[in-house]
């Protein structure tokens, strides 16, 4: 077996203990001859070496190889303050901290009511302060992702029946401990929690804990659970390689209420406060408050669009009313062609979709002919259909900002737009209509999230595919020769946020656009040209002879395939490369209203 | 499949090697691949293949295949 699609194919045909570990091992072999590989540093003060396999298993699941580096058993400080240490030498872009408050406030668990509460205060200042210390300096040195587990709750804790109710028993400590490191994360980029209450009360205690491995080789999990943290430990790494869900698409009858519009009519229907129609209400909640997480929904139902409709502007038990569809295919063709024009209306790949279905058929038939949709077929009892939603870990951010909260009605305004396109005599009244404005501004420090979101999101008009982290942008707004350009743009419908990001590096006479993207939301408006041209003027004012740039073809930017040649740029002999000499400009559309740029001198 | 070749074929994946590279004769010492972390690894192979729970000292006695298959027989299977 040569590749990772047959290995997991392989794996998943019939996985047992001896199947996850031949896999893992001939992923490794893959990697060891790869140079495009995952590092993933693993620093602890618990034996989890065991997690390897699972771990390089969910990560081809992501398409991609993985490299694992352990630090010696309880060496998490020394592993972090080395100079020119093993962690500077592997250059991981993930680093776990797997720790038990076992190994670093150990009294807090085996004789938590010896202690009196100046010791408890002290096992607690000190445990936090190095947690704080470790991850400021992995940060200050490293590019990495940062993921630190946090510390499990005793299954029993030391207080007895009354030990919750004190906020200074051992529940409670230890929950102040987590709550402590939880603002460590926040305070510290691209570092992230692995929750470990969670995730053992997701499995339980019991399928999560080995006493046995413990007491024999420090080694606390069952497989389950590592499995589970191996998942987790991935879903960041989803999220930067653009594998999440950015729609969900919903079937009508029986999957957000009961019963047949067409049949049983809108008294008939089952769908409020008593069961089964509270348990379709509290679907709906679920997923109105995923969109409001940024998520956008869609309709796809085999109904006449009228009945269905109807329900959702009239029943008083709905909670999903017209407003919150970005599209909709109420109509009797096929679900898979559907889907895929929703996701051509949104401007997303269909593998952006999540679908779901209460009925088998049409799920299969979906799965068959667009593998790459997410299809969730919802059966029988509905008190299960909020957790089929809420437990997929398919909708994940890394950031959640102001654009996401507001992406629905982005979305609507969109829909808006496009009524005024069908009444518009030409694209070019159309596009005055608008009544567009764009501001361009150069290193925008109130910016940085957004645009390391759209550098992480961004697939179709994109030149060169390179994602960047929050710190990373700040890096390059800060450089000398870095220069950060965003375009925001604003039309009578909407404030449409930051749409476009030119990220450009000025050496000798030569400056070289590194990243050119624009959000799939505003294409075919110009916005592309004008910011091109700014960023032309702007670079000028370096002194540089030449602008180069590269095309790197993705399996998804054919829309930027052609925007370099359009824009006078000429391929050189280099692969991907185009160049452009000065003095040259590009001519700006005439459909915007005003253009402003606001920069500053570097 | 017999016991014996489940064995092989457990510890052959666990140490990455082909299944006729595990012997009779196979250890902890002859084989490279197989240390103290191998150990771990094979003995939560073999609990979670054959249904059973080992003790810590059984955990420990995962150093040849010829202690793992007595150990599996006197647990009689």
């Amino acid at each position: 077996m040569s590749d990772i699609q047959s290995i997991l194919a392989w794996y998943d045909a019939a996985p047992s203990v001896a199947r996850l570990h031949k896999a893992s091992s001939d992923l490794t072999k893959i990697a060891s001859t790869s140079s495009d590989c995952l590092r993933i540093a693993v620093l602890r003060n618990i034996t989890i070496e065991m997690i390897s396999p699972a771990l390089i298993l969910e990560v081809a699941r992501l398409g991609q190889l993985a490299i694992i580096q352990y630090g010696e058993f309880d060496t998490i400080l020394q592993d972090a303050f080395a100079e020119d240490g093993w962690l500077t030498a592997f250059d991981p872009h993930i680093i776990v901290i797997a720790q038990r408050i076992h190994g670093i406030a150990g009294p807090l668990i085996h004789r938590f009511n010896s202690l009196s509460s100046k010791e408890v205060k002290k096992l607690v200042d000190d445990s936090i302060s190095q947690c704080r210390s470790v991850l400021s300096r992995l940060r200050e040195t490293t590019n990495a992702t940062l993921l630190v587990h946090n510390f499990e709750e005793p299954l029993h804790p030391a207080g007895g029946f009354i030990d919750a109710s004190r906020v200074d028993g051992q529940l409670n400590t230890i929950r102040a401990m987590n709550s402590a490191l939880a603002s460590i994360a926040n305070d510290i980029p691209s570092t992230f929690i692995v929750d470990m209450p969670l995730l053992m009360a997701q499995v339980g205690h019991s399928a999560a804990i080995d006493e046995r491995y413990w007491q024999s080789s420090r080694a606390p999990y069952k497989p389950a659970f590592l499995a589970r943290l191996a998942q987790t430990y991935t879903r960041p790494i989803a999220v930067k390689l653009g594998k999440t869900k950015k729609c969900i698409v919903l079937d009508c009858d029986n999957t957000l209420w009961g019963g047949v519009i067409g049949e049983d009519g809108m008294e008939g229907i089952k769908i409020g406060q008593t069961y089964p129609g509270s348990a379709f209400r509290d679907f709906q909640l679920a997923v109105l408050d995923l969109s409001k997480r940024g998520i956008l929904l869609a309709l796809c139902s085999k109904n006449n669009e009228a009945d269905a409709m109807e329900v959702f502007s009239s029943h008083p038990e709905m909670v999903l009313r017209p407003e919150h569809f970005a599209a909709k295919r109420i109509n009797w063709e096929p679900k898979a062609s559907n889907l895929m024009e929703i996701a051509r209306e949104l401007n997303i790949g269909t593998d952006s979709l999540a679908f779901f279905d209460d009925n088998p058929i049409e799920c299969e038939q979906v799965l068959t002919d667009r593998p790459e949709i997410l299809t969730v077929c919802l059966s029988g009892d509905p008190s299960g259909f909020r957790d089929a939603l809420t437990s997929l870990n398919a909708f994940d951010t890394l950031t959640l900002t102001d654009e996401d909260k507001r992406r629905s009605e982005m979305y609507r305004a969109q829909s808006e737009r496009n009524q005024l396109l069908g009444k518009a005599s030409s694209i070019h009244d159309y596009l005055t209509s608008l009544q567009m404005k764009v501001v361009v501004r150069q290193d925008d420090s109130e910016a940085v999230q957004r645009i390391a979101q759209l550098t992480q999101k961004t697939n179709q008009f994109n030149l060169s595919t390179k994602r960047y982290t929050d710190e990373e942008i700040t890096c390059l707004m800060n450089g000398p020769n870095s220069l950060v350009f965003s375009a925001r743009v604003t039309d009578k419908f909407d404030d449409n946020g930051i749409v476009a990001v030119a990220i450009v590096w000025i050496e000798g006479n030569v400056a070289s656009i590194d990243t050119f993207l624009m959000s799939c939301r505003v294409i075919g408006r110009g916005v592309e040209t004008v910011l091109l041209s700014r960023v032309m003027k702007e670079v000028a004012k370096h002194g540089v002879a030449y602008l180069r740039s590269r095309f790197v073809p993705t399996s998804k930017n054919e829309p930027a395939k052609r925007f370099l040649s359009d824009n006078g740029f000429a391929k050189t002999s280099n692969e991907y490369e185009y160049e452009l000499q000065y003095p040259a400009s590009v001519q700006e559309p005439d459909w915007f209203e005003s253009v402003v740029f606001e920069g500053i001198n570097k | 499949m017999m016991i014996e070749d489940k064995v092989k074929e457990l510890l052959a994946a666990v140490l990455g090697l082909n299944a006729d590279e595990i012997t009779g004769e196979s250890t902890i010492e002859n084989v490279e691949t197989w240390d103290s972390m191998a150990v771990l690894s094979i003995s939560l192979a073999i609990e979670e293949e054959f249904s059973l729970q080992l003790s810590p000292e059984e955990q420990l006695q995962m150093n040849s295949y010829e202690a793992i298959v007595r150990l599996l027989n006197s647990k009689g299977l």
